[in-house]
């Protein structure tokens, strides 16, 4: 299920980037992005959608709440939140060409696969 | 201030921000910052590799407290600190990497020497500039430093092009905002559950990482073990948080940690983490670490707590306050304090081991021993590093300087050389395996050059030692590229160098060697040779809950 991810970040050099970055290095697949920059060009406002992609453990999930303080903890990130599950738009139906369709499941891991190694 | 360069500008700022050594090497882009510093109030260390100049910062500002600060050109002199500035952001130290870059109007062409060093290190630094006018330059250092000194601390990069560092603008200093730089208190709830936890536990430990000396909150931490009694073991980089000779100290956690100290957290019924991070060396099967703990979480960085695992109770912010909170007498952990102590009698270490050659534990624990409250060791990655991190025995954390979350062989020397700069009234021992040294083995021009006097133990079992033991024991003893039987002759090699060594072949003359690192003036090589057989133990195998440690034959129970 994806999580909408809400961040206020000042207009830097490679803000956008350090963002996005942060969210998919840390094991959150982006499934939708949009960024309006402010009408005095100092801050950018950015929604993201994104579900946990690389597990913790077999069957484990990342926690969606750990990632509001991992990009706050970037200098230019003003504020993050996540959205409250109302406030999400709805989920379109899979299957349909639509941007938020899900992405299947990460590969399972092999049997020789040592998770904690 | 007069209109000036943007060079001259970086120098008057390093100035005001009270850095007094810089490591570095000159190139095409950073010219015009090297023109300026002739004459500026910092010295300069020309190292012999970049990767040396950010190794050495981070021995720097490891030893003495402040930012470290490492200077490349555009291009390989930038990429070749990529290594060092990843290793200062996996153990979280300050320092501030200046790189020249090709003139802006030729950023993005393809133009010699141009790398995108900003995206290249986006990955791995705490913050990036990249400075597009002179006049931005005085708000970015000040936010360099301030940024790579405050919260969890950690590498930040400046990237600044020819033509800023050449082009001329008024340039002022900007104040520092020193309340800005305070963490913030924890909250008065957060506090209160953990007081509850505490005061409901039977079984607590406390695990203990760098965060606790980062945050200065040693001697608060000390007084709340005094108080509360409560037995600790350390991460790595949490060694000499509480001193080794402390009969609460257990040992090190994790994949070599000691047996009680292991034991110990698997049987706890809460987890005190103070600035740590659960670090799968630490952890071992996380699914399976402390399973009946419940977690007070200490840390400076609100992303740590419940990354990785579920938090009771989460302390965000400075770390002094809440352990002043929570000094108070735990009477009714008395009886598991006793089984924790006598786990601590039941697996002590025996030093005795058989035949005449050099025992690598024993050596390391009379150094230890031997040493004053000034040595600081620093380590480079392997076999070495674990026993320096066993049994060395520290006494503060800023004494011991090793590569922890990045393991980078080659980190020990240049963080040597410029733990010594930082701290030129300590002694600086650099601990050092035959394939690490060899990584960065041009930095003994630096220490001969400059006269630095670090000494540099050589641990050499002529391979590659901790690959070899993970061959042995987990890939059926076939060994792969891990003999080093044509390693230089280390003696004549230091000497090439122009600097003093000798040899140690046999346990009796481990005494002698120990008392000639500890009184030379200068600097100085001992090239101690050991057995390729040798394995540290005790061993979590990879995958495995911390419970199931492999011990060996002579060492532990």
């Amino acid at each position: 299920m994806s999580t909408t991810l809400n961040v206020r970040l000042r207009h830097d050099e490679g803000a956008l980037q350090r963002l996005l970055g942060q969210i998919g290095r840390r094991g959150y697949d982006i499934l939708d992005v949009t960024a309006h920059l402010s009408a005095d060009g100092k801050t950018f406002d950015v929604r993201v959608e994104f579900e946990p992609f690389i597990p913790m453990a077999p069957g484990k999930p990342r926690p969606v709440e750990v990632l509001p303080a991992l990009c706050r903890k970037l200098a230019d990130v003003v504020s993050a939140e996540l959205a409250e599950p109302a406030a999400r738009p709805p989920a379109e139906p899979p299957g349909n060409g639509s941007p938020h369709a899900p992405r299947p499941p990460a590969a399972k891991p092999t049997g020789d696969m040592k998770w904690d190694e | 201030m007069p209109e000036m360069r943007g060079a001259e500008f970086v120098c008057r700022a390093l100035e005001a921000e009270g850095v007094d050594t810089i490591f570095g090497y000159p190139g095409g882009a950073i010219m015009p910052f090297y023109d300026a510093i002739v004459g500026a109030k910092f010295k300069h260390i020309l190292v012999r590799h970049e990767q040396g100049a950010a190794f050495a910062a981070n021995g720097y500002a490891r030893a003495s407290g402040r930012v470290g600060v490492c200077v490349a050109t555009s291009g390989p002199g930038a990429t070749n600190l990529v290594t060092g500035i990843a290793d200062a952001f996996m153990d979280s130290v300050p320092i501030v990497a200046i790189t020249g870059q090709v003139r802006t109007f030729l950023i993005g062409t393809d133009a010699f020497q141009e790398v995108d060093i900003f995206g290249i290190t986006l990955p791995i630094v705490k913050h990036s500039f990249l400075v597009r006018r002179p006049e931005d330059l005085p708000e970015i250092m000040r936010d360099a430093f301030r940024i790579a000194r405050t919260g969890r601390p950690g590498p930040v990069l400046v990237d600044i092009p020819r033509d800023v560092q050449e082009g001329k603008a008024d340039l002022s200093l900007l104040p520092r905002n020193l309340e800005e730089e305070r963490p913030p208190a924890p909250s008065k709830e957060s506090i209160q559950k953990a007081a509850k936890l505490l005061r409901e536990a039977r079984k607590p430990i406390l695990y203990v990482g760098g965060g606790v000396g980062m945050a200065n909150a040693i001697e608060e931490f000390r007084g709340f073990v005094k108080a509360t009694q409560i037995p600790v073991v350390h991460t790595l980089k949490g060694l000499g948080t509480l001193p080794a000779t402390d009969p609460l100290f257990l040992g090190m956690l994790g994949m070599h940690g000691f047996k009680q100290s292991n034991l110990a957290v698997q049987e706890c019924d809460l987890l005190v983490c103070m600035g740590a991070r659960f670090d799968d060396r630490a952890t071992g099967k996380l699914a399976e670490f402390a399973p009946n703990a419940k977690v007070i979480h200490m840390d400076a960085d609100a992303s740590e707590v419940g990354k990785l695992r579920r938090t009771e109770a989460g302390i965000v912010g400075d770390i002094r306050p809440a352990l002043k909170a929570l000094t108070e007498p735990l009477p009714q952990v008395a009886e598991w304090r006793e089984t924790c102590l006598q786990y601590k009698k039941d697996y002590a270490w025996n030093y005795e081991a058989p035949g005449d050659g050099v025992y690598v534990p024993a050596m390391l624990k009379e150094l230890g021993e031997k040493a004053d409250d000034k040595t600081i060791i620093t380590c480079d990655v392997g076999q070495h590093q674990m026993w320096v991190a066993q049994h060395y025995g520290f006494r503060r954390p800023e004494h011991h300087l090793t590569s922890g979350g990045s393991g980078a062989m080659g980190f020990g020397l240049p963080a040597a050389i410029g733990a010594q700069l930082g701290r030129p009234d300590c002694r600086v021992i650099c601990v050092s395996g035959d394939g690490s040294i060899m990584m960065n083995i041009q930095e003994m021009a630096t220490l001969k050059r400059y006269n630095i006097p670090v000494k540099i133990l050589l641990v050499d079992n002529q391979a590659l030692g901790m690959v070899r033991q993970w061959q042995e024991l987990f890939f059926a003893k076939k060994y792969s590229e891990i003999d080093l039987w044509d390693n230089p002759d280390f003696v004549k090699l230091s000497e090439a160098f122009g600097i003093p060594a000798f040899f140690v072949r046999e346990r009796k003359d481990v005494p002698r060697a120990i008392d000639r690192l500890l009184n030379e003036r200068g600097p100085l090589f001992a090239h101690v040779s050991i057995e390729q057989a040798e394995n540290v133990w005790p061993l979590v195998p990879p995958a495995k809950s911390n419970a199931e440690m492999m011990v060996g034959d002579k060492t532990q129970k």
